[in-house]
């Protein structure tokens, strides 16, 4: 499936880009959590701190109350003065008194004066005014709470059983010093809790509660909680651990959020506890939302990636098909060149390379098709060469029998000849042996012509040893005789040379004849059909041909005519080794030329 | 298989990367310390609590609470007379067991709750106006430089002649005597100024046209007045209206620093009920780990303003 580069290119840029975007969603999501959470919790905190503050100046203000009832003369005159003469006017005038600090206060339910000795309650209230017969362990109570009456005490209303109330004590002192009462204010646990409470728990999973300073439930929702410690579930537990000052405390194995304040007067403290799922309910949404576009930018991101590397896999695509193509033979197919990058580059030189070899195999193809034209001609020479060798034996020998000398040396240069042309064995042969054939075969012609022929040879004896293609000599000399000489005009030298420079064998066939045109030039050297005329059927062309063939850029003819004659010249390189060459195209040659500089040998 | 052993490898490392950032970025996230450190309460008793003066003292505890990260629990009687309703409230902040009590005492010559607080081994401060008993430090100006300065400058406004008065607030505060005693010692030693009176009692600092009108029909050929406290003195100025009798005191009140700044009051010992405030609260957070050391007082500067200097004090 993930095979072709596209595909891995395809998978890769997913698999980053999903990585990437679920990373920065991951954090991002985490982050904002965080900062939800935190946010909710100092809001949280806020709202705490103000309702903790606010009820802390009201029970600054009720106990401020309370000890000014409690230092007032009047009231301590008018219990004197009960306790002194029991008159219920007194207590009236009392419970006036009572009323008058209640009015001061608005969350201040109500007052009480408890007159211990009496065991009776005067209040503030319109009924009852005043309550006798008050048990001598809620008396007990009221006394132990009016020891330590800065901060409020929560107690059972001694007047209402069911009612839990706040209150603050304070003794109302003679001037001898004896504590002759008690003034007692009350503040109703429900009117805490409607008043401060119930705002804060805002319906949902929030539970609130109001807590004193050893983490007693002081008011809560559920009235079975009121008194016992948080959490509300224990009658008695650690809650001193949750006395946290700051007001943050988050998590636990519930997953809830805590957020405490405690109020620096009476010390008690406002908690609110919220499950975290539903602060963070929102953010669900947002984590939803953000999955859906996670989503479609990955979806996007792979539309764009198929788009994107199609453009970019085409040109390789081509590249590879027509390799395919060319590997099963397609030697003609090219590949389309559309990009200039690293794939239009290996393409266009993919190209080149094709060119190349179809250009090998082509010279190839012709060498070998030269080859075989050569064999089929030898094939056909070979028809006869015994009988025509024996026959002409026959008549040389006859010849000489009849002292026809110069008959019977004729037939043995013609016989010596034909051997030469047709031999099979043997490609190349040494300068030495070409001027052997080129004598032979001069003295048929002077024969022929019955004209004299000047042939003069200045051949260097270095360049004797040099090997070359048999019969290369020859067609430039019968060139020479058929169309350069003038043999009535007398012109009828011939100049055969060759030496040896700097490793390279030069042979030339200069005539003093009538010349010859450029086109005359141009067409003995491109000509390349059979001859019919002459020795063997080979023309200036063919030897041009074959020295490219067998020598490359190393062999090469030249000629130059003018009035004076031609000169043809042949260059080659100076073998001294049979098949010491190499074909055309094959980058060997100068290798195998440095060879013999160095060693004097070859491969 | 190449392809997938190439894939597993790729998502080792990107897990490990992603697992890396995951715990940056959590690092990252805001750690908010808890205090584990043991809340220190402070014991805050006033004198009253409406005047602008008493609020500001409280405002500068609060302040200095906050600073010093210490908790200031503060109660207030209904007037600077009350003094059984200011121990009352002083018994209750012991029985909380405060760390510490600043207590502005209505009388500073009786304090039986000194006792009590050291048997529960509460440290007693004393701001504002001193207490009377030995090892008490007290936070605040020296009043009786404060009464030699104003004296000093109602001398020279009067060339060290003519009749003057005091009016002045309770005696059993050390607050109210001292500055009175610095006022008489200054006209005394330094001048032929006659004191044609010293009205004191006036617990609540408020005094009534009635006590006025008698003072001044009792002593009509007065050039100047001192009032122990700015809201008696600017009572007084209001009774006098454009009459030239110079009349001073020791506040900082804003009404009393207007009053200077319009020239109806000619000259006020500056005490900042802030700054005492601040400073009694610093004071005991300072010397929270000091249980056993006796403390020195700390004394505040009072500046004298003047119409000429107000400006600059402000």
């Amino acid at each position: 499936m993930f095979h072709s580069m596209r595909s891995k290119m395809i998978l890769a840029m997913l698999v980053v880009t999903g990585c990437a975007v679920v990373l920065v969603t991951a954090m991002f999501y985490q982050k904002s959590a965080g900062m939800i959470e935190e946010d909710y919790v100092e809001n949280l905190y806020g709202r705490l701190r103000q309702m903790g503050d606010a009820l802390d100046e009201s029970l600054k203000e009720i106990y401020f109350l309370t000890v000014q009832a409690s230092c007032d003369e009047k009231i301590l005159a008018g219990t004197e003065a009960y306790l002194s003469e029991g008159e219920e006017q007194d207590l009236t005038e009392l419970a006036k008194m009572l009323r008058d600090y209640s009015g001061r206060h608005s969350e201040a339910g109500c007052f009480y004066l408890v007159i211990p000795e009496k065991q009776m309650i005067v209040t503030s209230l319109e009924y009852p005014i005043y309550h006798k017969e008050i048990s001598e362990e809620k008396l007990d109570e009221i006394e132990k709470t009016g020891t330590a009456s800065l901060t409020p005490a929560l107690i059972k209303d001694p007047l209402r059983e069911q009612d839990h109330i706040l209150v603050f004590v304070s003794p109302v002192e003679a001037d001898n010093g004896g504590i002759c009462a008690y003034v007692m204010s009350c503040l109703k646990e429900r009117t805490l809790y409607y008043n401060y409470l119930d705002n804060l728990e805002g319906g949902g999973t929030s539970r609130a509660a109001l807590l004193d300073e050893n983490g007693r439930i002081v008011s809560a929702k559920r009235l079975e909680h009121v008194g016992m410690y948080y959490p509300a579930e224990q009658e008695q537990g650690d809650a001193g651990t949750q006395k946290d000052r700051e007001g943050q405390k988050s998590g636990d194995g519930r997953d809830m959020i805590f957020v405490q304040y405690r109020a620096d007067f009476s010390g008690y403290s406002f908690l609110l506890e919220r499950e975290k799922n539903e602060v963070l309910a929102d953010l669900r949404e947002i984590r939803s939302y953000l999955a859906v576009i996670l989503l479609a930018v990955l979806g996007c991101v792979a539309v764009l990636m198929v788009v994107i590397t199609k453009a970019m896999y085409q040109p390789l695509k081509r590249l590879t098909e027509t390799m395919g193509q060319v590997s099963r033979g397609g030697l003609e197919c090219r590949v389309e060149l559309t990009t200039k990058d690293e794939i239009g580059l290996l393409s266009g030189e993919f190209n080149d390379m094709l060119d190349h070899i179809e250009d090998l195999i082509g010279r190839l193809l012709q060498e070998e098709m030269l080859k075989k034209d050569a064999e089929l001609e030898a094939l056909q020479y070979q028809i006869t060469p015994h009988f025509m060798y024996n026959t002409l034996n026959s008549i040389k020998y006859a010849a000489l029998l009849k002292g026809e000398d110069e008959i019977g040396g004729l037939l043995e240069d013609f016989i010596e000849l034909l051997q030469a042309s047709i031999n099979k064995k043997g490609k190349f042969v040494t300068v030495a042996e070409e001027i052997h054939f080129l004598k032979n075969y001069m003295n048929l012609q002077r024969m022929r012509y019955e004209e004299e022929i000047v042939v003069d040879y200045q051949i260097q004896q270095e360049a004797y040893a040099c090997f070359l293609p048999r019969l290369m000599l020859q067609p430039l000399v019968e060139n020479a005789i058929l169309h350069g000489l003038d043999l009535r005009g007398k012109r009828n030298r011939i100049v055969i040379g060759g030496d040896v420079e700097e490793g390279r064998l030069k042979l030339w066939v200069q005539d003093y004849g009538r010349g010859m045109s450029q086109e005359q030039i141009a067409r003995l050297l491109q000509e390349t059909h059979k001859k019919e005329k002459g020795l063997s059927g080979i023309g200036v062309a063919n030897v041009k041909e074959r020295l490219r063939l067998y020598y490359g850029d190393a062999g090469h003819v030249t000629c130059v005519s003018s009035d004076a004659g031609t000169k043809i010249c042949m260059y080659l390189p100076a073998y001294r080794e049979q098949n010491q060459y190499a074909l055309y195209g094959f980058d060997m040659q100068k290798e195998k030329e440095q060879g013999y500089d160095q060693n004097g040998d070859c491969g | 298989m190449g392809i997938l052993k190439y894939a597993g490898r790729s998502l080792r490392t990107v897990t490990a990367i992603m697992l890396g950032l995951c715990v940056i970025s959590g690092c990252a996230r805001r750690e908010r310390a808890e205090s584990e450190e043991e809340p220190y309460t402070i014991g805050v008793v006033t004198k009253s609590r409406d005047s602008e003066y008493w609020m500001s003292v409280c405002s500068g505890m609060e302040k200095a609470a906050g600073d010093y990260r210490v908790s200031v629990r503060i109660i207030s009687p209904d007037s600077e007379s009350n003094d059984k309703m200011q121990k009352k409230m002083i018994h209750d902040l012991i029985q909380q067991n405060v760390d510490a009590l600043a207590i502005s005492p209505i009388s500073s010559y009786d304090a039986p709750y000194l006792e009590e607080a050291e048997e529960e081994g509460i440290r007693v401060v004393a701001y504002d106006t001193k207490i009377m008993a030995d090892g008490i430090p007290y936070i605040g100006i020296d009043n009786r430089k404060a009464g030699e300065e104003l004296a000093a400058d109602m001398a020279g406004r009067l060339s060290n002649c003519g009749k003057v008065g005091i009016v002045a607030g309770d005696l059993r505060q050390t607050a109210h005597s001292e500055r009175v005693e610095g006022i008489l010692s200054y006209i005394e030693k330094n001048t032929d100024i006659e004191i044609g009176f010293v009205e004191s009692g006036y617990a609540n600092l408020l005094i009534s046209d009635a006590e006025i009108s008698r003072i001044f029909s009792e002593h009509p050929d007065i050039d100047g007045i001192f009032a122990t406290s700015g809201v008696t003195a600017l009572g007084i100025r209001q009774y006098l209206g454009e009459s030239p009798v110079l009349v001073m005191t020791v506040d900082a009140q804003q009404d009393a620093l207007t009053a200077v700044a319009s020239g109806k009051l000619a000259a006020l010992a500056a005490q900042s009920g802030y700054e005492i405030g601040y400073e009694t609260v610093r004071f005991i957070a300072e010397n929270r780990e000091n249980d056993d050391g006796i403390l020195e007082d700390r004394i505040l500067d009072a500046d004298i303003l003047t119409k000429d200097n107000i400006d600059e004090w402000q």
